[in-house]
Order: C-alpha cells, then sequence, then structure tokens
C-alpha cells in the first residue's frame, strides 16, 4: 500500500491531506523568511524583535523540507527522496560543523547575516535547528523508501517524533521564559517560528506513517506506544536539558547561564517524572491496543460462532426436510453399504416389501433379489463414479412375491468423495409392466383376429383369379390383382405392426442358435431372384464361405428379406445385390442398390417409425415405414450393427455386421428390460 | 384323386381351401374342431389332413400329438396351419410328426403345391 492514493496524486486520507497542508505551510514559511532576508523584513526573520532570528538556511531548509512532505503526501516517491535527502544533508552539514567545530561555508552562501540576536556564529543554523533538520530529511527518505515495511515507518514515525519533541521542547521554552529549551549551549537559539516549522515537518512524517501502516493492517501501527514513549522521552530530554542549563525559570533572554546549578532537584524530578510518564503513557498505549485487539478477535471469532451455528441449524432444516421427504417418499428409499448390507429403510420400502425396518437393517441386499447376479456389475459401474439409472429387475417380497421395480441406483460419497456406500430408489413397475404385457397381448389378438378374415380375403380373390370360379374378363384380372395386392400389403401392415409393438414393450425375443449365414442368404436370393427379373434388374451375389454366427434363422430371414425388398422396391433401372465376407468386426453382409437413394435427412430419420422417403418412387411402392425399425431391433437383439450408406439418385448401401459365434459364448445374456 | 381332410374352425376358410383342393381334383372333408377332426380321420382314413393349429377344444397340436399316438393313424401325413408369429410352435409340431407347415395368410397355390408334394412324398394310406 501507499500512503496515499495510487491511482492519482492527491491526499486521500485526513493524514495525508494535513500532511500536504503542513508541507505547503512549512515550504511557504521557509519561503516568507528567505523573502525576510532579502527583503530585510525583520519581523519575517525574527517574529518579535530580541527573538532569535531563523538563520536563511533554515528557511532554505523549510522550503526543502516542506516540499519533501508535500510530495510524501501525493505519494511521490522520488522527489520526496529527493528532497528529503538534500534537507538531511542540509542538517547534517551544520551538525558536523558544530561537532567538529569547523566552518564548511555553508552558513553564510547565499546571504549576508544581518540579525545577531543570541546567535554565536553568524548566518548559521541553530544546532537543534541543524539536528531536526537531519533527522526530518532523514525521516522523509525513509518513508520514501520503496516498500512500505514497519520497520521503515516505525524509523520515520520515530524521527518524526523526535522533531516534534525537539519543536515542543523550544516552543515550551518560549512560553515558560527558558532559553535552555530553545538554545542549546552557547550556540545559535532556535526561533520560535523554526520550532513551529518543525511542529508541523514531525507532525506530518508522524501522521504520514501512521496512515501508511494503518493502510497495511486497518489498525494502529503496533509500534504506536514506542513512538509516544520515545516523543515523550525527547521531550523530556530537552526540558531536562534545559532545566539543567538553566534552574530557575526567570524571565530573561539571551544566552544562557552557563553555570548549571547542581543543587535543584527540579531537573531531576523533571527527567524523572518525564521519563516515567513515558513509561506510563506507552505501557498503557500498549495495554489499550492489546485490550482493543483482544476485543477485536472476541468479536470475530463471537461473529464466526453465531455464523457456524446458524449455518448448523440450516443444515439440519435441511436434514430435517430431507428426512421427510424420504419418510414420505411412495418410493422404497435405502442406503446398503458396499458389503451390501442394508443400513436404512423407509417407510416406502416396508410398503414395497413388507419388511419392517428390524426385520431388514444390517441384513444383506440380495434377500430382495429375486434371481441370482441380478446386481452383478452394478458396484463396479458405481465404484467408477457413473449413476445406475433406471435399471428394471424383479424383486422378491417377504411374502415371496415377485415384484417388478425399476432401480436408480447412486453411488454415496463422503466429503472425500470416496465411496462409502449405494443409495437405492425402488419403484414398484409391477402395474406398468402388467399393462405392458396386457398391450402386448391386446395387439396379439387382434392382429391375430385381423388375419383370419385377411386370409379369406386373399384366398377368394386368388381362387376368383386362378379361374376356379370360372373365366375372367381382362378388366376384372386387372381390379382383382389390385385387390390381391392390397390384401397383401394389409397382411405385412399387420406383421410390423405386431413386431413393433413387441419391439417397444421390449418383448422382442429371439431364439439364437449357431446358424449358417449362407443357408440364410440363399433363400433370401432365391426369394427374391424372380422379383428382380420380373423388375429387370440383375441381381448380383456374393456369398462367401462364411463362420457361423449365434442367430434366429427366421428373424435373419426378415432382416435381410426387407432390405433386399426395399433394394429391389426402390431402384427402377440397373442392379440391386448382395455381399457377403468375414471381416474383423463379424459377419458382414452389404446389400447394395443402384436405386433412387436418400437425402442426408432421410438417412438421419431412416431408422424411426412410419418414416418414408420423400421420393415418389416411395409413395408408388407399398410400404409400411416400419421394416427398417424391425430390422435394427432384431439386429441389436443379435449385438449387431446396420448403418446405411447413400447419395440420392445413386444408390444405397445397407450394411450388417454380426458378430461371430465362438462355442465358448454359449448364448446372448438376455438384456436387462 | 386322393381324400383330404380340413381341420378348420373358420367356415370360410374351410370352404376356400375345399373349394380349391376339390378343383384340384380331390375329394374334401371338413371338421369344425379337434375332436371333430380325430374323429372323421378314424372314420374316413383320409390321404391327408390340413391342420389349423387355433381352434376351440383341442388344438391343432394337441390333435397331432394324439394322431401321431394311433397306430392306424400315424402314417397319415399332416400339414400344419398357422397364423403368422406362432411358426415356432409349428416347428416343435414339425418334430412332432408333421410333414410341412403353411402360415396364415397363405397363398393358395403354396398350399395346393404343399398338398401335391405331401401326396407324392407319402404313398396313400387307404391305397392298401
Amino acid at each position: 500500500m501507499t500512503l496515499v492514493l495510487s491511482r492519482s496524486p492527491g491526499p486521500q486520507s485526513a493524514a495525508a491531506l494535513v500532511a500536504a497542508a503542513s508541507g505547503a505551510s512549512v515550504a511557504a514559511l521557509g519561503g516568507l523568511v528567505v523573502a525576510g532576508w532579502l527583503t530585510l523584513a525583520v519581523v519575517l526573520i525574527q517574529v518579535l524583535p530580541g527573538f532569535p532570528p531563523m538563520q536563511y538556511n533554515t528557511a532554505l531548509g523549510f522550503m526543502i523540507s516542506g516540499a519533501a512532505l508535500l510530495a510524501a503526501a501525493l505519494d511521490l516517491r522520488r522527489p520526496t527522496g529527493m528532497l528529503g535527502g538534500l534537507a538531511a544533508v542540509i542538517g547534517l552539514a551544520t551538525v558536523c560543523q558544530y561537532v567538529f567545530q569547523m566552518d564548511l561555508g555553508i552558513d553564510d552562501l547565499l546571504v549576508e547575516t544581518y540579525i545577531l540576536t543570541g546567535v554565536s556564529n553568524p548566518g548559521r543554523m541553530a544546532p537543534n535547528s541543524a539536528l531536526a533538520q537531519s533527522l526530518i530529511g532523514a525521516a522523509l527518505l525513509s518513508l520514501s523508501w520503496r516498500s512500505h515495511s514497519a520497520r521503515w515507518l516505525l524509523a520515520s514515525a520515530l524521527l518524526g517524533a523526535i522533531v516534534i519533541a525537539i519543536g515542543t521542547a523550544a516552543l515550551v521554552g518560549y512560553a515558560t521564559g527558558i532559553p535552555g529549551a530553545y538554545g542549546w549551549g552557547p550556540f545559535n537559539q532556535m526561533a520560535v517560528h523554526t520550532a513551529l516549522g518543525f511542529l508541523l515537518l514531525g507532525g506530518g512524517v508522524v501522521g504520514l506513517a501512521w496512515n501508511a501502516a494503518q493502510a497495511a493492517s486497518s489498525e494502529a501501527p503496533p509500534w504506536l506506544p514506542t513512538l509516544a514513549g520515545v516523543a515523550v522521552v525527547a521531550v523530556t530530554m530537552c526540558m531536562w536539558y534545559a532545566l539543567a542549563q538553566d534552574p530557575l525559570p526567570e524571565p530573561r533572554r539571551g544566552v544562557a547561564s552557563r553555570s548549571p546549578n547542581p543543587e535543584s532537584a527540579l531537573p531531576t524530578v523533571t527527567l524523572a517524572a518525564g521519563l516515567l510518564s513515558a513509561l506510563l503513557l506507552g505501557w498503557s498505549l500498549r495495554l489499550a491496543q492489546t485490550s482493543r485487539r483482544h476485543a477485536r478477535s472476541l468479536a470475530a471469532s463471537n461473529q464466526a460462532l453465531t455464523e457456524e451455528s446458524h449455518a448448523r441449524e440450516q443444515a439440519e432444516e435441511t436434514v430435517k426436510q430431507l428426512a421427510a421427504i424420504v419418510e414420505s417418499s411412495d418410493d422404497a428409499i435405502l442406503a446398503i453399504t458396499l458389503d451390501g448390507l442394508i443400513r436404512t429403510w423407509n417407510p416406502g420400502a416396508a410398503r414395497l416389501y413388507g419388511y419392517r425396518p428390524e426385520d431388514v437393517i444390517g441384513k444383506h441386499i440380495s434377500l430382495l433379489h429375486a434371481r441370482k447376479h441380478a446386481e452383478a456389475g452394478i458396484i463396479e459401474k458405481l465404484a467408477k463414479g457413473e449413476r445406475v439409472s433406471q435399471t428394471e429387475t424383479v424383486n422378491l417380497t417377504k411374502d415371496g412375491r415377485e415384484i417388478d421395480v425399476s432401480l436408480t441406483i447412486s453411488p454415496m460419497l463422503d466429503l472425500k468423495g470416496q465411496m462409502v456406500g449405494i443409495s437405492t430408489i425402488a419403484r414398484d413397475i409391477t402395474d406398468r409392466k402388467l399393462l405392458d404385457r396386457m398391450k402386448d397381448e391386446f395387439v396379439g389378438t387382434v392382429s391375430h383376429e385381423l388375419r383370419t378374415p385377411l386370409t379369406a380375403i386373399k384366398g377368394f380373390i386368388e381362387l376368383v383369379l386362378d379361374g376356379d370360379a370360372g373365366p375372367l374378363v381382362d378388366t376384372q384380372r386387372e381390379f382383382l390383382e389390385v385387390a390381391a395386392r392390397n390384401s397383401d400389403r394389409l397382411g405385412s401392415l399387420i406383421n410390423d405392426i405386431l413386431d413393433v409393438s413387441r419391439i417397444e414393450a421390449q418383448r422382442l425375443e429371439i431364439r439364437t442358435e449357431p446358424t449358417d449365414l449362407t443357408v440364410v442368404l440363399e433363400e433370401v436370393v432365391s426369394t427374391f431372384r424372380v422379383m428382380a427379373h420380373t423388375k429387370g434388374l440383375s441381381l448380383r451375389h456374393e456369398i462367401a464361405s462364411l463362420p457361423k454366427v449365434l442367430g434366429d434363422g427366421p428373424r435373419l430371414v426378415q432382416v435381410f428379406s426387407n432390405l433386399m425388398s426395399n433394394a429391389i422396391k426402390y431402384t427402377p433401372k440397373g442392379e440391386v445385390g448382395i455381399r457377403a465376407t468375414e471381416t474383423q468386426a463379424g459377419v458382414e453382409v452389404v446389400i447394395h442398390d443402384s436405386g433412387i437413394g436418400l437425402t442426408q435427412e432421410e438417412q438421419g430419420r431412416l431408422f424411426t417409425k412410419f418414416f418414408r422417403g420423400a421420393n415418389p418412387v416411395v409413395a408408388e411402392s407399398g410400404g409400411t415405414g416400419l421394416g427398417l425399425v424391425i430390422a435394427k431391433a432384431i439386429v441389436e437383439k443379435h449385438r449387431g450393427t446396420i448403418d446405411v450408406e447413400s447419395r440420392p439418385g445413386e444408390g444405397t448401401r445397407f450394411r450388417v455386421i454380426l458378430p461371430v459365434y465362438s462355442p465358448s459364448s454359449t448364448e446372448i445374456p438376455a438384456q436387462v428390460a | 384323386m386322393a381324400k383330404i381332410l380340413v381341420a378348420e374352425d373358420e367356415k370360410q376358410i374351410a370352404e376356400m381351401i375345399s373349394f380349391k383342393l376339390t378343383n384340384a381334383g380331390h375329394q374334401v372333408i371338413r371338421a369344425p374342431d379337434g375332436e371333430q377332426a380325430i374323429a372323421l380321420a378314424a372314420r374316413e382314413r383320409p390321404d391327408l389332413i390340413l391342420l389349423d393349429v387355433m381352434m376351440p377344444g383341442l388344438n391343432g397340436l394337441e390333435v397331432l400329438r394324439r394322431l401321431k399316438n394311433d397306430r392306424d393313424l400315424r402314417s397319415v401325413p399332416v400339414i400344419m396351419v398357422t397364423a403368422k408369429g406362432h411358426e415356432r410352435d409349428v416347428l416343435n409340431g414339425l418334430r412332432g410328426g408333421a410333414a410341412d407347415y403353411v402360415v396364415k395368410p397363405f397363398s393358395l397355390k403354396e398350399l395346393s403345391a404343399r398338398v401335391e408334394l405331401a401326396l407324392r412324398r407319402e404313398p396313400p394310406a387307404t391305397a392298401s
């Protein structure tokens, strides 16, 4: 953090504002006094006649350090450092002149000193002013340091505090008439407005350091007690020195007496009292800070506690609501361990299975399984984090009744995501299953009932057409042929509807045995050869010797007949063909034609119920739009695949792949319904 | 010319088959259910039996079982007539001794062809 905001230069906080004002005032004061020296305006230099003057260099120093403080308040680091360094150099040089009793020629460098009130070295900055000047320069330099670490801020603040102390001591000296407080030894004395200036500079620096520390930690800097202690000690030292120099505060001016009165207890008392109060002040501030911190952390932990208890209440409320849902659910909801032991059992489960919770909790879940290994593989799936949704199976109730249930099985994870159990929601679908069976039976009955009259219609038409009922004229023959074709169409429609209804009820059953596809395909080819030739199409077939597949012969005939009949129906001229080969994927049967083809859009919808192509050729042919749906379902029941490739106007290519039979794979496992 | 027993509960279908077979020069006798089929078969000793699977009372498969258990009737060839979707039962029936089967709705031409085939394969039992 910076002293003030870093986005745009300008004071942000009150401290920065005050510091900026102080810096500006001090710089202005320095400027005024410099002007005073140049224009002989004694009032500006001395304030009151008889008072010590503010030396030209001091005024110059004020201009510099005032500007530095202003820069610091505006967060202009580089100018702060440079100006602060310059101020420190001026102060230090002057201090060196005093300490090493030499003259660097800087005192009268710019102006000839003409006021000599309380002056030992004409033109030279008073020693206390020089010291304060060095310190304030150093403090500003330290403030400009790149990182506002606590240490650098403390250094700035301490230096600033000492400067305040020096200024305060001098002001107290003026107020109480103790020259020792503003004039050290026999040397030049600090002017009254110099003291004021240092007070402002010191205050500004301390304020800025405080501000920065507060910005970093949002509370009073921890070094506050030290700072206060040092400030009080510094004032005390100054006063002690002044009193020791000049024990009796007589209202007199001029050079202080150089014979301190050792008899007087006053300086010692002052010193002791000052040090003691510094100690007390520092200590009490520390206490206050500590207790405030404690109070704050207490408030924070109180807040945390309140939040936690609120969260716990909410969690409890949620748990209660969830429990209510589980309790009131019609579905059986249970939790089991990874070993399959039942852990929870809701009233829905009690209703569905007939067991009370105390009957089953701790028992193994296989208690409910009507068939062995019904749930095999589910735990492995769950371990991979998958949800097993809507598995249908058969469960066993307490009284041995088999019920159809739909299961939703999910892993139960702990906070680390480790699977610790399994939750199962079981819904009774016996009614739905019953409905499915009834629908299936209904469709079966209806289609049988439709078939009997259809057989009669077809048969009698045939009798008439065959001439069994006497000779026919051509128109009669033609019309009866239309009737015959439509009765054929009605017959296949009934068959297809029956199959589709089985597929939809997931009751399409296939009975598989090792089957020679060559035989199946030869049968299909021989059936369709005449149809192809009648239409003027050539029928090519390449059927290699093929390994056996595990299949349902009549159903496979149905599939390939459907594909073959489509190929012939939708090919006005050219050829149709069937080719069977063994590939890596299994036995591949390709049925192709040079017919009307399918658009991309048609290919996408090809395997949906009652879909029929838009080509007029399709409309002319009698189709139901169910054949491919059935073919796909049958192929998939064989664990095979069927796909299509086509281009409008060029032809269509259906590919069926069936897995090869291997004696180890005994039977296609019944798929979960 | 052969004697053919048509066991079929649907009157019109029975009529239709009779008409076709009679035109083809055969003698046709008709039974409307399973019991009468067995009785007629025993009495008339047909050369061939056309047996519908779905009949009230004794169904075709049961009739077939009884015929095949009858020493005198065992050799009479039987063609089963079944509805589409029930072929599987008939295939079982073939193992039980049926000579052939046709699926409803069938073509009369096909039926005639199968009848002739069965008659040629099996010398008429009444020829004795």
